[in-house]
């Protein structure tokens, strides 16, 4: 009949008081912060969840016959003769923190201990034992089992910090149900004539005494705005819609802008001669000096423009001193100008010989623009006068509809003027070695151009024809033409595009080749990988001298 | 502020944390920390009550960022390159999860439903992992085309993880709470109150897994290896690095020395990554005969049953989900999105609505509900769902979807003027979405402009090899006009991404009989 208190401290003493007087205390021993406690009746012990993560049942005896487990630290030599050490009773390791423990019985089911831990709910035996447990996806806040109708099954409530009360039967979800606010404890209460009363408790304070209504509480979903259907209005709006879509696609989107919505424009200028200290680097051509030519490229902005960004590329042997800048925002009405020098780099003749500067940038509406112009290097860049040679084994020949035009005119970056020899004989030597004849006839209107080599006809023959148009356009006469009347050297053209096709091939072929030799290094990486791993490691067999092998090939 | 309410500001630094308001709670034991100057030994430990906010603020920091690690997984290309843990590079039939059309029936046909690049169903739910599957090979994964969608980081460790590991810059400017380099973890291991929660803050708010596992060794000696939960850790550590092998020893001996939930779902983590689905899905099983009825193990048979292709009994699975918890939205979802595609919208439109009623409101599910109203001729409906998705829609992703999902409600009403707009505005929000561009290549091969057509094609197939829709109308745009070599390509390509398309094999067979003729 008398009533005992037992009363856990935040430093991890247990203070048991007979009615009103003070029986003993005891120190949890490995105590941190203090866990849920229970006194189970049946087996006459306290349960409690400690820092260690674990169920620990003490029997009321050894606490109060055993000495404090701090005492029992500072005076080690008196711990054998100092009487019984707190001995656990049992323990079971849940592997989290707990939030309540509690012990029930009731008349259709098997007594347990309930424990709430952080994320799994358990349901102990009385001697420790997991009868089963369930893996929580929420965080729960607080629980109490209660009775179930069915034979040999417990409910428990858990409430969550999202606000809703779980009722489990043993493991199964039976009824979920929301609640106003976060309870930070549940019961199940009798109030008079009202039975079964779900109490629970707001960590503001407010008390709310509840039952499971049938009324489902169905989120519902926010009204979206509706407005007044005014069909005249909307049918106008539409019309008005639809206009300005065909009005867009009608324009296609990827016309490009005419000239005067032009918000930035670039321009390159090739300075006329060759630079005196020639900027190539890293050439592969094997001429003594490699010429350079400078560009100098200017852009214009009429409005304000955000990261312009400029790229200079040529055609591949060319190559260019640095081919991206990226420049800081423009101002309205302001200019930048970089210089770049262009050279011939791989040891072959270039296809073309022109380049092309393109910005890229933002208009501050955040819509990307582009702006780009061409420019044309010098002939000079990549070959330089030489004496002219009679026999070559390709000859080409150009009709014209003028008078053939002295070189010392069109020419004159190649043609010493006192020599007057010069007038219609011209040899081109380009820097990877190849000579290339052009010859001028005194009475016919023809040119003929000639090499040893066929893919050099070409970049002259172009250059030719582009000098020759350009001198009848300064002369205001419009009906020039050039025509070719002979028969193309077909034979020749294919047998260099057989040889282009083989070469594809082997590049294929050595792609292929790369690819299988990945492969292997990758395999090989992967065993060495296992090797290594293994705690006892086994020889290498060889497999690093393979390793490197196939990376020598890679 | 808690010491003029009288009471103990550790008691109310513990009560805040019981209420989850763990931001005042770091706050306050920050405050106890500071207090008592020179009790805090560098690298040593710390003495009582100092320990216990100590160890209660590592709890709160943990629990801030906490994320269940069974449901992250993330694989990083390099984590599949060298994946040394393949056993066999050609699996039998219903063995591996490499394989996606290894099913046994059951599994419905690309024509129906959707694949993901990996050529498998999509599912109702989006999972991590889920979204992008394996590639078989590295020069595949390299060369799949990477969207915003699809992108996947190049290892895990530069993933997911590495945002989560920020966690501790964000919340203490100052730098972070523990500086781990200059703890002594040998000594913090003999403490078991202490180590089990600073492992916890190591593993999750730092993400420092290296640290991490030492600690977890040193203390799991300590214990003398009798300590299943800290092998557990370790075998956590071990899966972060990679070890799969010596993470599945950890949890097997765990698992021996008590049965747990968590093991088990670890364990079988292990498992899928070893592309052992089988060995898994017998480890839930045995699972489910220790704790009956548990959810997260029928769900992860369910998982696996649908990744392997094997809907039917994945739906099977999620049925019995529902009957332990019918307020399973994973489970919801699945079912949901597999009555849709075998062609059952209204029945559909009821699991959607039950996730509805449970609260659940975002885009999706108004983009799914509105689909499923119009597929059950509900038009009345399907406008406003659509709006409202529309509205909700967080992302333009999202509104991409939407859009597009709008785009064939136009189609099917033959409203192809709105149509034609809605695919436009798809590919105004996202334009990587590879399914609009095909539908919009088809509206304009009726409107006759084959160019037009053809580029967009181009672009939805380069976009989404995996997809045949694009290859196959490629092949039939290109032999209309009588481009056979193109448009017998394109119909290989298809047959790839399709194996049993009917009309793609009659298409071939036509292509050879020209070809044969010529």
């Amino acid at each position: 009949g008398r009533d005992l208190i037992c009363i856990q401290s935040m430093d991890g003493m247990l203070m048991l008081f007979e009615q009103e007087s003070y029986a003993f205390g005891r120190f949890l021993p490995g105590f941190l912060l203090p866990g849920p406690l229970a006194y189970s009746s049946r087996t006459d012990s306290f349960i409690t969840v400690s820092s260690c993560q674990q169920v620990e049942s003490y029997k009321y005896q050894v606490l109060a016959f055993a000495t404090d487990a701090d005492e029992r630290q500072e005076t080690e030599q008196q711990k054998l003769s100092s009487g019984k050490r707190l001995v656990v009773d049992w323990v079971l390791n849940i592997g989290e923190q707990a939030l309540d423990v509690c012990v029930v019985s009731f008349d259709q089911a098997v007594a347990s201990v309930f424990v709430l831990g952080e994320r799994n709910f358990f349901c102990l035996k009385d001697n420790g034992q997991i009868r089963f447990m369930k893996k929580l996806d929420y965080s729960p806040s607080c629980f109490v089992p209660y009775g179930s109708v069915k034979e040999g099954t417990i409910n428990t409530l858990i409430g969550n910090h999202s606000k809703i009360l779980n009722v489990y039967q043993d493991v199964t979800l039976k009824w979920a149900t929301q609640l106003s606010h976060i309870p930070v404890a549940v019961k199940v209460a009798n109030l008079q004539d009202l039975k079964g009363v779900i109490v629970t408790l707001s960590d503001a304070g407010h008390l709310q005494c509840s039952y499971l209504g049938t009324d489902p509480s169905i989120f519902q979903a926010p009204k979206v705005e509706s407005r007044e259907i005014n069909y005249e209005e909307y049918d106008a709006e539409m019309k008005e819609l639809q206009k300005i879509i065909r009005e867009a696609t009608t324009m296609q989107d990827i016309l490009p802008y005419s000239e005067k919505h032009k918000d930035l424009t670039v321009t390159a200028e090739v300075s006329p001669d060759l630079d005196a200290e020639s900027q190539a680097i890293d050439s592969e051509v094997k001429a003594e000096a490699v010429p350079s030519v400078t560009v100098k490229i200017t852009m214009q902005s009429r409005v304000t423009v955000q990261k312009p960004n400029l790229t200079v590329s040529v055609q591949a042997p060319l190559a260019v001193t640095c081919d991206q800048f990226i420049f800081d925002d423009l101002e309205q009405d302001t200019s930048e100008s970089v210089v770049v020098s262009v050279f011939l780099k791989g040891n072959c003749s270039p296809p073309e010989l022109e380049g092309n500067c393109l910005v890229s940038y933002n208009i501050p509406t955040g819509i990307p623009r582009v702006a780009q112009c061409k420019f044309r290097l010098p002939l000079r860049l990549i070959c330089s006068p030489a004496q002219p040679s009679k026999a070559a084994s390709h000859k080409l020949t150009i009709d014209t509809n003028k008078p053939p035009i002295s070189f010392l005119t069109i020419f004159p970056d190649f043609v010493d003027p006192s020599d007057d020899d010069q007038a219609n004989v011209l040899g081109f030597q380009f820097l990877t070695g190849s000579k290339t004849t052009l010859l001028a006839s005194k009475t016919s209107q023809r040119y003929r151009i000639q090499s040893d080599h066929l893919e050099d006809l070409w970049l002259i023959t172009k250059e030719l024809t582009l000098r020759l148009e350009e001198h009848f356009r300064k002369q205001n006469c419009k009906d020039f033409a050039c025509s070719f009347s002979g028969s193309i050297p077909l034979q020749e053209y294919f047998e260099l595009i057989d040889q282009h096709f083989e070469l594809r091939l082997n590049a294929e072929r050595f792609e292929e080749l790369l690819a299988e030799r990945a492969v292997q290094f990758r395999a090989i990486e992967r065993r060495l990988l296992t090797r290594f791993k293994d705690k006892t490691p086994a020889p290498l067999q060889h497999l690093d001298t393979l390793l490197e092998g196939t990376f020598r090939e890679v | 502020p808690a010491g003029g309410m009288g009471l103990d500001p550790l008691f109310q630094a513990w009560s805040y944390f019981r209420r989850r308001k763990l931001q005042q709670c770091s706050e306050l034991c920050s405050e106890l920390l500071e207090t008592p100057p020179g009790e805090q030994v560098p690298g040593g430990v710390l003495l009582y009550p100092v320990q216990a906010a100590w160890s209660l603020k590592t709890r709160a920091l943990t629990e801030m960022v906490y994320v269940d690690e069974i449901d992250v997984d993330e694989e990083g290309i390099a984590e599949m390159l060298l994946d040394e843990n393949a056993i066999a590079q050609v699996a039998r039939p219903g063995t591996s999860l490499k394989l996606p059309g290894t099913s046994q029936g059951g599994g419905p046909s690309p024509a129906v439903r959707p694949v993901t690049q990996s050529g498998r169903p999509i599912t109702g739910f989006v999972r991590p992992s889920t979204q992008s599957g394996r590639p078989s090979t590295v020069e595949q994964a390299i060369r799949t085309p990477r969207t915003g969608l699809s992108a996947r980081p190049v290892t895990s460790a530069t993933g997911r993880y590495g945002r989560l590991g920020t966690a501790s810059m964000l919340t203490n400017p100052d730098g972070p709470f523990i500086n781990l380099s200059r703890l002594n973890l040998a000594k913090y291991a003999q403490k078991p109150k202490l180590a089990k929660a600073l492992f916890e803050y190591i593993f999750y708010h730092e993400n420092d897994v290296k640290n991490a596992l030492d600690l977890a060794a040193l203390a799991t000696e300590h214990a003398q290896f009798k300590d299943w939960w800290w092998k557990v850790q370790i075998g956590k550590c071990y899966y972060r690095l990679g070890l799969f092998r010596e993470a599945e020893k950890q949890f097997k001996s765990a698992l021996k020395q008590q049965d747990m939930v968590d093991t088990i779902l670890y364990l079988a983590k292990v498992y899928l990554r070893l592309d052992q689905p089988v060995t898994a899905m017998n480890l839930f099983k045995q699972g489910l005969d220790r704790f009956p009825g548990e959810v997260t193990l029928i769900c992860g048979i369910a998982r696996i049953h649908e990744e392997m292709n094997n809907i039917s009994s994945a739906a099977e699975y999620y049925k019995d989900v529902l009957k332990q918890d019918n307020t399973h939205v994973e489970a919801i979802a699945c079912i949901g999105s597999n009555h849709f595609y075998s062609d059952q919208p209204e029945i559909a439109l009821r699991f959607y609505r039950r996730l509805l009623q449970m609260g659940v409101y975002n885009c999706q599910l108004f983009n799914n509900l509105g689909l499923c109203c119009f597929y059950a001729q509900q038009y009345d409906m399907t406008l406003s769902s659509f709006e409202r998705a529309l509205f909700l829609a967080e992302n333009e992703e999202e509104t991409a979807d939407v859009w597009y999902n709008l785009g064939h409600v136009a189609v099917g009403i033959g409203d192809l003027n709105l149509a034609y707009q809605c695919f436009k505005l798809t590919l105004v929000n996202n334009n990587n979405y590879a399914e609009a561009y095909n539908n919009l290549a088809v509206l304009e091969m009726q409107k006759g402009h084959i160019e037009q057509a053809r580029a967009l094609l181009q672009t939805a197939s380069s976009l989404a090899p995996h997809m045949y829709e694009p290859h196959f109308n490629f092949a039939i745009l290109s032999e209309k006009v009588g481009d056979l070599q193109r448009s017998y390509t394109a119909a290989q390509k298809s047959e790839e991404a399709f194996p049993g398309h009917v009309d793609t094999q009659q298409l071939l067979k036509q292509l050879k009989q020209h070809f044969a003729m010529l």
